[in-house]
This record gives structure tokens, sequence and C-alpha cells, in this order.
């Protein structure tokens, strides 16, 4: 993902802000990291410039 | 003998089986419809007028088909999926700056009023109930914002009705079954049986909050595409 997706993107639960940490960075795409709600404390993985957006319950689906 | 799973059952047994027939979904598509679902997608795009302003939201994104037309018209489209392999099969294609998402239709990670366009290819039956899908639509759309929505249909004229129910409850499983997944192609032609008529369904787009609601039917009534605005 882009960081500029930021602009839209928010907790699926609550529809909160979320806090970025990117782990690895390729041409200004975000491969690795993770998507922090803080009101929620979730935490959502971005795992080959795919962010899991999914709810905890159906992560493991 | 039924291929539909239990409604308790029915979020976590299609989600299985998209990531089961993911690496093959766009050939058996392509194959099953003759190419017209890609021309369906196209006609839809143009209508709903996309342009560079737009922001485009591909829901149940698959492998990306409307995600990769509608980026001919605007370079920001988001193509969400809660299958994984689904996902991973858009972005081995050639998507150009297509934002892949993977999360619930039900529970979108998105701002309110934060998209314009939203389209969805053969994915309504597949959804546990319409109403909520429906409204997180409607609260991620701007005011104004488009929705254009494909789906399978069934032809109401007899002999037509006829071919449609030899073709998709007959050949689509058998052929389905030799090149991917026999029960996936069981399952998928029943799955129809959870649309609602398009009385319902215009009436559930109305509900959750849109307006100018229209239906267009393809090939003899065998697909539908229905478009609605965002009061």
């Amino acid at each position: 993902m882009r960081p500029d997706l930021m602009e839209i993107l928010v907790c699926p639960l609550c529809k909160g802000d979320l806090e970025l940490t990117a782990t690895r960075e390729e041409d200004g795409e975000i491969i690795e990291g993770s998507l922090h709600c803080a009101a929620c404390n979730e935490t959502y993985p971005i795992e080959d410039g795919i962010p899991n957006m999914l709810p905890p319950d159906l992560r493991e689906a | 003998m039924t291929a539909l799973p239990a409604p308790e059952e029915k979020a976590a047994a299609v989600q299985r089986m998209f990531d089961r027939i993911a690496p093959r979904y766009d050939r058996m598509n392509r194959i099953m419809t003759g190419r017209m679902d890609q021309r369906w997608r196209r006609s839809l795009v143009e209508r709903l007028g996309i342009d560079d302003e737009d922001r485009v939201l591909d829901l149940a994104c698959g492998t990306g088909d409307f995600a990769e037309i509608a980026r001919e018209h605007t370079r920001h489209v988001i193509g969400l999926d809660f299958a994984r392999g689904m996902l991973h099969g858009a972005r081995a294609r050639d998507l150009g700056a297509v934002e892949l998402v993977q999360a619930d239709a039900l529970r979108l990670p998105l701002r309110d009023g934060s998209i314009t366009v939203a389209v969805s290819g053969f994915a309504l039956r597949n959804f546990v109930a319409l109403p909520p899908v429906f409204a997180e639509l409607a609260r991620v759309l701007a005011p104004g914002g488009r929705i254009g929505l494909l789906e399978v249909d069934r032809p109401d004229r007899g002999v037509v009705r006829l071919g449609h129910h030899v073709y998709f409850d007959r050949v689509v499983p058998f052929v389905g079954g030799i090149l991917s997944d026999r029960s996936a192609y069981r399952y998928l032609p029943q799955s129809a049986v959870y649309l609602p008529d398009k009385h319902e369904l215009a009436r559930m787009l109305r509900d959750a909050g849109f307006r100018d609601i229209r239906k267009r039917r393809h090939a003899m009534g065998a697909a539908q595409s229905i478009t609605a605005v965002r009061a």
C-alpha cells in the first residue's frame, strides 16, 4: 500500500484513525508493517503490501 | 441436493471457497461466460462516467477485473476482498496503482464519504445479507456518489429460462468440476437463490439511502447490472 491510502483508511471497528508503522518499503510502497487503532487497542498487519483490515473475529477464518 | 452452506456458516465457507478457487478464477469466468463478463463490466464502468476526479472502490474485487477497467479512467482505485488468495491473484496481475485491501464488506475500513464510485461484480449473492452491505456502501460514499452492481439473473422467458437452467445448473458445475473445484462450481450457480427480486433489491437500496435506481439486463436476462446514486 502507498502511504496516501492513510487519508481514507480507518479502523473497521470504530472507524477511528490508525497509526502506521512501516518496517519494509520499496519504491514508495509499504510492503511490511502494521496499522494500530489506539481506541480499540487493535493492530492490523500489512503483509506483501496488502493491509489485512479484517476484524479480529474474521482474521483466522 | 444443495451445495449451499448453512446460514451461520456462509461467510467462512464462502471465504474458504474463494481462497481455494482463486488461482483459476479469472480463466474460469472467461470460459463460463464466453468473455461476456468483461464486456458487461466495461459497459457498466462507462455508464458510471468514471473520470480522474473519482475514487473508486471495487468491493469484493476478486482478482481485480473491475479494478483493472476502472484504472483506465482514474488513478484512485481500491480493490477490497476478504479472501487473501484473490488479492494475491490481483497483485500478480499488472493492475498499475490499484490499492489492495483485505477487509469485510460489513465493516469497511474506509472513512465516511471517502469514495465517489463503488462497483461490485458477481458478489451480491455471496454476502450473508444485503441491507448491511448497502448501508456500509452508503456510509463510505460521498453524497452524489454512484454504485454499479453486476450480478447473475434468472431469465423469465420459457425457452431462454430452460437453456439458462441447463447451462448454469448442469454445464457450469460439470466444466467447473473438471477445470477447477467441483463443490465451488455447484455452489456458484445455486447461490443465485440468495438474490432478491428486482423490487426487493430496489427497496433495499432505497432504504440504504440510494436514489435513481436503474436495472439493465444482459444476455437475455442471464445477467443484470444495477446503478444508483447516493442521495
